[in-house]
């Protein structure tokens, strides 16, 4: 089906749906509806199968007479630089985006000393390297070779790969390296309409999103978690990465009527301007003018206060409590690992001195024992020996003294002198008996040195536990010391402070108020001009109103017909998106529902919200599950333009909550070990607890305070 | 000491190794003692060898358990300081670190079974000895209806000369002396069933199941050292 017939199909059923509107003919509205000759077939959701990464950054200068030299290779996967705020994170990840879009928003106080960069990338099977040599303020001298910086350093002499792509300054690279990614990745350039800036613009302009727009898929900042793509043109980002079929003449088709309006909005303010200024003195515009100009500079100013890099003050106070609250919190999370590891000692040491107890006291039942084994010999010794030496004299059945010759008889018999049996007798040792008794007292004095080492034992761990308690309590205190409750409450009032004096910019609201009143501007400067001819012919055609009631119609048959072909991918989408979801802990998430505005619903409990409503602790990874399930849908069902290269600045920026923290330790994880070898991560973070989410030969670190570079 | 050649006048399964379960020289010392240092002197010309009596069966068996259970006889003198003073917190802390230092509990607990009036050993065998050998003689009084009401246990002059001229100074023997003085200087005065119910207010030795062997209550002595003297045996 060729373009001209599914624009003539298209136009024909507009014409229809235009009855009794018969001003424009068919031809007319396939003029409107035509744009480049593919505009229709533009667009596929297929991937491009390549994927942008990141081999090795190298950058160096001189900072205070010394000099500073920084290189890094990188492997697929998550690569963490883990540092205290305010140490060069984030400078590195924009020496990186220098490098890769020619957008520069490193601080002056880097760029004062930085010299040189080299940055070597993938793209598919070839390799690229960028280098920027940056002279003094503006004085940058871009290349771009089409080979890697080992054969740089070593190439062959009949080689032309050492010739560079490109080669100038920062302004024309930006150019040449967005066709290189938009030709890459095919891209192309989405566009909407803004008022125009210049004094004497009524009309509408059209923007183009460029590669640096899209990069904002790529570099994810901290003060854009809120959001799911940063910027005013979100939903075009998101309809670029998926490029699904007729996105390209939706959005111009939708462009066209912006203008279309923007025309007709002139031409209705002039004609009422013309119905009036005869009744407007001259002064009173000129008065009024005036007074649109001074708000205009005032909302100018204040944009510009607003989207000035430069710090406050407060700025800084808050980014230094942040930072002492980050390491009060790590310094918090250390000690309470360490007194649940004293806990667990404690517990252990307890065991073993109740076990060593438990054996003194089987030492002093077998001492005593023997004790009373002692006892109870010389006991029968010499009471045996009393007792025995003693003779019956009285018979105890009667009571009767026994006589004189029943004693004879029994020293002549042997026998009793009772009952005349034959009397036993028993020798008894008493050496023997001292022996028994002497070796039992070696036997105790045995057991009591044992027991006594065991006491000794005892001792020790008595004296162990001790020792660690005291280290708990030590733990404890500084864990008071630490203040962090006060720390919070510092930061809440910093950023209270902040929202007074910074709020943050909002590009929308702006547009609104400036709108207004440059239209009005324009409208009493048309009024000046055409003064004092009050006589101008009345614009009578609704030309535009029809045309615009075209294109409306177009972009809702257009808008259908996306819907209808996208549905599979978009399902597709809308299911990997939601397994992340599950994958990253937020496993409340029901559905995911991508709509034709290209915003989400999210539903959770039976609730629907948008991005913006979900809980700041659950957005980041809301954000991520999203970039993931672009990355998913590219490897494993080709669909999808994502380049799978994210840079995550401060994903924990400052959440102290432990959990949290552990959530993005996990979904780190959890992307290393499911995507490692299909995407690249970079996240720049002063949370160290996030260091062990990935093998340690991908985590650069760097002590309390110190500098990356 | 020499060798010593000893009737078999003790039942046939005591010998050198067991003779620990039961002792019957033991017994036999302690009984003496116990009507040695508990009996009143006594004069009647038509028993001139008769010169102390001892008047109550149920006495020698508390006595008997006293001397047989330190950790009770701590237990009691602690209580009789509670009620009387006597001991003074002095001795009473003194005499029960002693028993405690020497692990009398351990070393010198013999145990006694629970009958149906509390500790009971069989005392007629001892006394057929100890009165055949004639250190004791013994003599019940009975009721019309043929019941002994009231047992009398006199010790002789022979019995007397043999406890304080040859007992007195076996080392064996030492502890019982030491320990039935004791008994004597803080319970002397106490009558059988006195004793009997003091023994009573135990609860574990109440709560003793008839046949049983009486437990031992060290663990009850500590605690109650503890709250008296605020320090731990």
């Amino acid at each position: 089906m060729s373009a001209l017939f599914e624009v003539n199909k298209l136009a024909k059923k507009i014409k229809s749906q235009l009855k009794g509107e018969s001003i424009l003919t068919e031809e007319e509205i396939i003029n409107l509806l035509t744009f480049d000759e593919d505009a229709y077939q533009r667009d596929s959701p297929r991937s491009v199968g390549k994927r942008l990464q990141i081999l090795s950054l190298d950058f160096s200068g001189t900072k205070g007479g010394q000099s500073v030299q920084y290189t890094r290779k990188f492997t697929s996967g998550v690569h963490l630089w883990v540092g205290d705020n305010l140490k060069g994170k984030s400078s590195i990840f924009k020496i990186i985006k220098l490098a890769i879009t020619g957008d520069n928003d490193l601080a002056g106080d880097v760029l004062s000393w930085l010299e040189q960069i080299w940055l070597e990338f993938s793209l598919g099977s070839n390799t690229y390297s960028v280098n920027i040599q940056i002279a003094g303020p503006s004085k940058y001298n871009v290349e771009f070779l089409n080979t890697d910086r080992k054969t740089l350093e070593a190439p062959h002499p009949d080689s032309q790969t050492n010739q560079p792509l490109f080669k100038g300054g920062l302004g024309k690279y930006e150019e040449f390296i967005k066709a290189f990614f938009f030709k890459e990745f095919d891209y192309y350039s989405m566009q909407w309409t803004s008022k125009a800036s210049g004094k004497e613009e009524i009309h509408l302009r059209t923007n183009n999103a460029s590669w640096k727009t899209y990069f904002k898929s790529v570099f994810l900042e901290a003060q854009d978690y809120n959001v799911l793509f940063y910027g005013g043109q979100a939903e075009l980002i998101f309809q670029m990465l998926l490029s699904l079929e007729l996105t390209y003449p939706i959005n111009r088709i939708k462009i066209k009527k912006e203008l279309l309006q923007g025309e007709l909005g002139v031409a209705k303010a002039l004609q009422g301007a013309t119905a009036h200024s005869q009744a407007q003195d001259q002064q009173s515009l000129r008065d009024e003018l005036t007074t649109i100009d001074h708000k205009l500079n005032q909302l100018t100013t204040e944009k510009n206060a607003a989207l000035s890099p430069k710090p406050t003050n407060v700025e800084i106070e808050l980014e230094q409590a942040r930072n002492r609250h980050q390491m009060a919190t790590e310094r918090r999370f250390v000690l309470d690992e360490e007194i649940e590891a004293h806990h667990q000692s404690i517990a252990r040491l307890q065991k073993e001195f109740n076990r060593l107890g438990d054996e003194i006291s089987k030492f002093d039942v077998d001492i005593h024992k023997r004790e009373r084994k002692i006892n109870d010999l010389k006991e029968y010794i010499e009471l045996g020996a009393f007792f025995s030496s003693l003779e019956v004299h009285t018979c105890p059945h009667c009571s009767h003294e026994v006589g004189k010759n029943k004693v004879a008889q029994e020293k002549a018999t042997g026998n009793c002198r009772l009952c005349a049996h034959e009397l036993e007798h028993q020798e008894v040792d008493s050496d023997e008996y001292q022996m028994h008794a002497e070796r039992l007292k070696k036997e105790i004095l045995q057991l009591t040195q044992d027991q006594y080492k065991i006491k000794l034992k005892r001792s020790d761990v008595e004296h162990e536990i001790k020792a660690t308690k005291q280290l708990i309590q030590k733990a404890n205190t500084e864990i008071t010391n630490l203040a962090i409750p006060a720390l919070l409450t510092t930061i809440n009032k910093l950023k209270q402070a902040l929202q007074q004096t910074t709020t943050p910019f909002d590009i929308e609201a702006y547009l609104g108020r400036v709108s207004p009143l440059m239209a009005r501007k324009a409208v009493i400067e048309e009024k000046l001009k055409i003064l004092p001819f009050p006589s101008l012919p009345a614009a009578s055609d609704n030309r535009l109103e029809i045309q615009i009631q075209a294109l409306d119609l177009a972009l809702e048959e257009l808008k259908l017909l996306r819907e209808t072909k996208s549905q599979p991918f978009v399902s597709i989408l809308e299911a990997l998106y939601l397994k992340q979801l599950h994958a990253f802990g937020l496993s409340h998430y029901e559905r995911v529902e991508i709509r034709d505005d290209f915003k989400i619903n999210y539903s959770r409990n039976g609730e629907v919200c948008t991005f913006d409503k979900i809980s700041p602790g659950e957005q980041l990874r809301a954000k991520l599950g999203l970039y993931i399930a672009l990355v998913e849908l590219d490897v494993n069902h080709q669909l999808g333009h994502h380049p799978r290269f994210i840079i995550l600045d401060s994903p924990a920026k400052e959440e102290g909550d432990n959990r949290f923290v552990e959530g993005i330790r996990e979904t780190l994880g959890y992307i290393e070990n499911a995507f490692g070898d299909n995407l690249q991560v970079f996240v720049g973070t002063a949370e160290r607890n996030l260091a062990s989410a990935v093998p340690m030969s991908k985590v650069e670190e760097r002590g309390e305070n110190i500098f990356f570079f | 000491m020499g060798n010593y050649t000893f009737l078999r006048n003790i039942p046939s399964h005591i010998h050198l190794v067991s003779f620990m379960v039961t002792n019957p020289y033991r017994e036999r010392l302690r009984i003496l003692l116990i009507l040695y240092f508990f009996s009143e002197p006594y004069h009647n010309s038509l028993q001139p060898a008769f010169v102390q009596v001892f008047r109550s069966e149920v006495k020698i068996q508390k006595i008997d358990f006293l001397i047989r259970y330190p950790s009770y006889l701590c237990y009691e003198l602690m209580r009789l300081y509670e009620e009387r003073g006597s001991p003074n917190f002095t001795d009473l802390r003194e005499i029960i670190k002693t028993i405690f230092d020497h692990q009398e509990p351990q070393l010198r607990t013999d145990e006694m079974i629970r009958f149906f009036y509390g500790a009971y050993e069989e005392l007629d065998d001892i006394l057929v000895f100890l009165k055949s050998v004639g250190l004791v003689d013994v003599s019940s009084r009975k009721s019309v209806g043929l019941r002994d009401i009231q047992k009398e246990y006199f010790l002789t002059k022979y019995g007397v000369d043999k406890i304080e001229k040859i007992l007195y100074s076996l080392p064996a023997a030492r502890w019982y002396f030491d320990r039935c003085e004791l008994i004597k200087q803080y319970f002397g005065d106490l009558s059988g069933s006195a004793f009997k119910n003091r023994q009573y207010d135990i609860e574990v030795y109440r709560d003793t199941p008839l046949g049983n062997y009486i437990t031992d209550i060290e663990h009850l002595v500590k605690e109650k050292y503890s709250d008296l003297f605020h320090t731990q045996l």
